[in-house]
């Protein structure tokens, strides 16, 4: 009986390897090809679905690829290294080749499938089984991984994947102006605010009152057509009740001043009574659509001498020119002593801008004494989802006394509050006027419009434009205050 | 008788490394000349050996019979040699009664080592007549057939310079030997050696190596070597790769070869690779063996047509480029071969 543990034994470690190394090599072959494929595909897709608002996927395009390319390589790497089998005979051939020795591996297999019939068969078996010892001694010597061409092959693999998933990963296709797009942004910028509570109004401005309501009640057209129903005629109580039952429907935790912040932030922009930007004739800066239309209303009434203290710097710059008479220094020290006397806890609440009944006379403070005066105040007002840093205007002449109810409906009222920082944040209404100085708050504007820009709030597309408004600004102000 | 078989083939082996010994105290050099005349004789192989004169390719092949206590002869080819007079001729003899036999007597070819100097001076007649006998074995005259002594080789010279008046031998003729060998000139230190050898008082001689029976009994443990498929495999690619028609044959083949080896090729590369294999004390064949007799084996077979002639083709060296291309792991996988 011939020993052939050795030999064999040689011949099972060596098959299984080269299986191995041929399976390897199929994967990657194929990971390579498929992986170069399914990523052309992939980032057409990426393309499209970038240039177009059509959600293709439903998933991450990298994740896509990746899922596609190690799955697909897998299963067509293991098929292709079955067919390419290796068996005892081209095992005993390549240890031949690869060890130098000299075909014995091979003869001697060929003698043991004919059963050693052979004069030198069995001479030539021992010979193998010997070498077949002395080659298992050093197992490391028989095998390299990997061998020269499979290490070309896992470069080539590597050298794809890093180029697709680079691209997948760091290219975005440019992206084109559409509703949804708008949507979205406007969807983000809503839950900030809903959020954060710390984003200005001013960020609908670029939105209409009904794509805003799509945004918010997108799930549900009755409850979109119910807050803009609120919405008009001033029901904040149920826009309130809609807004809740969307932040339900939706599940987003609503924080408690935002329903009222987001109401009359709307509210005013549809009424034309917001104040916010600059409107595009007046600035040159580029032109708002939905909310921000508004404000061509507000010049057109500017432009008459009304006051329209809404929206438009011309407005206000009017203003201020009017207000350079020699008025000035009195409603000036007026307002200052408004502004000393006025108690910390009226009205004190998380919510915005707080709107008060226009019936109401008794108000402390002597800014609403007069019919010309402005409104001015103290006010715990929280700086709400909508804190704006607004020219004080006129007011409407109507006295009031405290902040009232924030869930109060909306009256033509003007609010002053002084902030922390010494600025002055004012609500105007329709018809009202600021008295306040303008060399006294815009500084604290200023200083608003600089950090909205710095956070971005503020497109910084904008900033040339901002700047030139101050300067501007500055220099038509100055005559006034050598004036006085 | 197995055992006895290999013994006898063990023996044998160690002796014709002493046979190689033996044959270099008289012959200085020509390692390879020397190597692939055993070669062949353990084949039973024909050799054609290529060199001018002077180079010792006479002595070569009687101190190669003297060392194996073999029959020599030698048949100097000249224009007007005839058959007869290399085979042998029935000759009128009187009997003891008086009467008149014809009897054979044979020519120079009944030998187990021929020497047939310049074969490629004697008529084609002639040439056919050595050559048929080579083939069979065995000399036909008068319809009485004659078998040539066993083991049988002949090894012919040709001079490669002296071609007028010669009658090159044809290419399917050449084709029936195993080898043709190039006898180069000796190096520096091999000529001094020669001289101090034959111009000194002493002749140089050999002593038997190995005897008649033990050279038949290694012809015979030749045909036992193992062949494993591969080796089977990349010696008919290489005969195929010198036939220009055929797909595997290179650009250059196909440029200035006229027509490649055939199926003698194939076969000399076999046995040739078996013999060498059992030389070298080993069972098996291995492409190594076939690698190194390529260019003895079929330098004869290919014949260039007149593109490779103008070029100054070298035939070994479109042989060498064809072992060096030729991928020996054709049958592996793509991912593990070489």
């Amino acid at each position: 009986m011939i020993k052939t543990r050795e030999y064999y034994g040689l011949l099972i470690k060596g098959r299984k390897n080269l299986s191995l190394i041929i399976l390897l090599s199929k994967v990657c072959i194929s990971l390579t090809w498929v992986g170069g494929f399914f990523g052309l595909i992939v980032l057409v897709f990426k393309w499209v679905g970038g240039t177009v608002d059509i959600a293709f996927l439903p998933f991450d395009f990298l994740g896509l690829w990746l899922i596609l390319t190690i799955v697909s390589a897998g299963v067509l790497g293991f098929v292709l290294a079955r067919k390419e089998g290796m068996d005892f005979h081209k095992t005993a051939e390549w240890l031949d080749q690869n060890l130098n020795l000299q075909e014995i591996l091979s003869s001697a297999y060929l003698c043991l499938e004919r059963n050693c019939s052979g004069a030198f068969d069995e001479r030539l078996v021992k010979e193998a089984e010997a070498c077949a010892a002395g080659i298992q001694s050093h197992p490391e010597q028989v095998i390299k991984w990997p061998v020269r061409k499979v290490k070309q092959q896992m470069q080539l693999a590597f050298l794809t994947i890093l180029i697709i998933t680079s691209l997948l990963a760091w290219w975005h296709p440019q992206k084109k102006d559409s509703i949804s797009l708008q949507n979205l942004t406007l969807k983000e910028e809503i839950i900030e605010i809903w959020e954060e509570s710390t984003q200005s109004s001013e960020l609908l401005m670029n939105y209409s009152l009904q794509e805003v309501t799509d945004v918010l009640f997108s799930d549900d057209q009755a409850l979109a057509e119910a807050a803009e129903q609120a919405l008009t005629t001033g029901d904040a109580a149920a826009f309130h009740r809609a807004l809740e039952q969307a932040a339900a429907n939706n599940d987003l935790d609503l924080p408690a001043e935002t329903p009222s912040a987001l109401f009359e932030a709307l509210h005013q922009t549809q009424t034309g009574s917001y104040q916010g930007e600059n409107s595009p004739e007046d600035t040159g800066g580029p032109s708002r659509t939905g909310l921000g239309t508004d404000t061509g209303a507000l010049q057109g009434k500017e432009g008459d001498g009304q006051g329209d203290s809404s929206g438009s710097r011309g407005g206000e710059q009017e203003r201020a020119s009017k207000g350079a008479g020699g008025e000035e220094g009195e409603v000036e020290e007026e307002q200052r002593d408004a502004l000393q006397q006025q108690a910390p806890s009226d009205t004190a609440t998380s919510d915005g801008m707080r709107r008060e009944d226009p019936d109401v006379e008794n108000s402390t403070s002597p800014l609403h004494e007069s019919s010309s005066a402005e409104n001015d105040g103290r006010d715990d007002m929280i700086s709400s989802s909508f804190p704006t840093q607004s020219l004080p205007g006129k007011g409407s002449g109507k006295e009031e006394t405290d902040w009232g109810d924030p869930d109060a409906k909306l009256k033509e009222q003007a609010l002053i509050k002084e902030q922390e920082d010494g600025g002055f944040l004012e609500y105007l209404l329709p018809g009202s006027d600021s008295t306040v100085p303008l060399f006294e708050f815009i500084p604290h504007i200023q200083q608003a419009t600089e950090t909205a820009l710095e956070r971005q709030v503020i497109s910084l597309e904008y900033e040339e434009f901002v700047r030139d408004y101050y300067l501007q600004l500055y220099k038509e102000i100055s005559p006034t205050v050598e004036s006085e | 008788m197995l055992k006895d078989s290999l013994k006898t083939v063990e023996e044998g082996v160690k002796k014709l490394k002493r046979l190689q010994t033996e044959i270099h105290q008289v012959i200085v050099g020509q390692d390879e000349v020397l190597e692939l005349i055993q070669i062949a004789l353990l084949c039973e192989g024909h050799v054609l050996l290529e060199g001018v004169p002077g180079l010792g390719k006479t002595m070569i092949v009687r101190t190669l019979a003297e060392a194996l206590s073999l029959e020599f002869s030698r048949i100097q080819f000249t224009p007007d040699l005839m058959p007869a007079d290399v085979l042998g001729n029935s000759i009128l003899l009187q009997g003891e009664k008086g009467n008149f036999n014809l009897q054979f007597e044979k020519g120079p070819v009944f030998a187990h080592l021929v020497l047939a100097d310049e074969i490629n001076r004697a008529s084609p007649k002639t040439q056919s007549a050595l050559l048929e006998a080579m083939q069979e074995q065995a000399v036909t005259v008068r319809g009485e057939r004659h078998l040539l002594p066993r083991p049988f080789q002949v090894l012919a010279t040709q001079n490669p310079l002296e071609m007028e008046g010669t009658y090159p031998l044809p290419e399917a003729q050449i084709d029936r030997f195993l080898f043709k060998v190039l006898v180069q000139h000796p190096s520096e230190n091999e000529l001094i050696t020669i001289m101090e050898r034959t111009l000194g008082a002493k002749t140089p001689s050999c002593r038997t190596a190995l005897n008649r029976d033990e050279l038949q009994a290694l012809q015979k443990a030749v045909r036992e070597v193992v062949v494993p498929p591969q080796v089977y495999s990349y010696a008919v690619r290489l005969v195929l790769s010198t036939q220009p028609e055929q797909a595997l044959s290179s650009e250059k083949v196909r440029k200035f070869v006229r027509y490649g080896a055939g199926p003698r090729g194939a076969q000399a590369l076999i046995l040739g690779g078996k013999a060498r294999a059992l030389t070298e004390n080993r069972l098996n064949v291995s492409l190594e063996d076939i690698k190194a007799l390529a260019v003895p084996a079929l330098r004869h077979r290919l014949a260039l047509n007149f593109d490779g002639l103008s070029e100054g083709i070298k035939v070994h060296d479109l042989i060498a480029d064809l072992i060096e291309d030729l991928p020996v792991d054709q049958n592996q996988p793509g991912a593990i071969r070489g």
